[in-house]
């Protein structure tokens, strides 16, 4: 996999998950889901490289997330970069999902 | 008006891919008002979250932003037509969580057929 688009994210095979590179915002957040969603099994998706991120990301990563333990699976947020961590932070959804430092 | 302070107007097409162009202009605008670095960052989020909540709660008409700088402060304000707008929405929610953490002053409100926020960024004196 390795999908790129003029909106901002890239979306590439890591070699035990996927790894997100650029901004989650209103125009990717909706790609973002669906490449994790259509990843089989548990999903670790690396955000070191995410640079920006919004409540649709957050919204995106809350869908996937419930998606794959809908299936069974589980969703694990890997290096969130310091934007990622924040508003994760702010939101109060830390918690709700497993971070891999 | 001097060459540090000033008013700067966007209008922009009701799309998603368009929160990029209010980032950088909000970005460029926090530039000239001096504001830090994670001032900068704070306000570009800003800007973000209020227009995410125009775009997925107006009728889809064009999003009208006003960014007023002057040293240390920017204020915005934006609005679009709205005529149904659920502001207490779980999205709206988020969003607002963050708009109160990352900027100061904010309030989003729909009435008269139009959905409008304003938010402002100072910098931060004793720089906590």
């Amino acid at each position: 996999m390795n999908e790129r688009a003029d909106d901002g994210l890239q979306v590439v095979a890591a070699s035990d998950g996927l790894e997100a590179r650029g901004e989650i915002d209103l125009d990717s957040a909706d790609r973002l889901t669906e490449a994790v969603v259509g990843a089989p099994g548990r999903v670790v998706l690396s955000l070191e490289g995410v640079t920006f991120i919004d409540s649709s990301g957050l919204r995106g990563l809350i869908q996937a997330q419930r998606t794959l333990q809908g299936r069974g699976d589980d969703l694990v947020l890997r290096r969130p970069s310091p934007v990622v961590h924040r508003l994760l932070e702010i939101t109060g959804l830390l918690d709700e999902f497993t971070i891999e430092a | 008006m001097n060459e540090t302070d000033g008013e700067i107007l966007l209008t922009l097409p009701a799309q998603p891919r368009m929160v990029r162009v209010a980032r950088l202009t909000a970005s460029a605008v926090a530039s000239f008002a001096d504001l830090t670095v994670d001032d900068i960052d704070d306000l570009k989020i800003a800007v973000d979250e209020a227009c995410v909540v125009l775009l997925e709660h107006g009728d889809g008409g064009p999003v009208e932003l006003a960014f007023r700088f002057a040293p240390g402060s920017v204020q915005v304000r934006g609005r679009t037509a709205g005529t149904e707008a659920d502001l207490g929405a779980e999205e709206v929610q988020l969003a607002t969580r963050i708009l109160e953490v990352v900027a100061e002053d904010f309030a989003v409100e729909s009435d008269d057929g139009q959905i409008s926020f304003r938010l402002q960024k100072s910098a931060v004196a004793d720089g906590g």
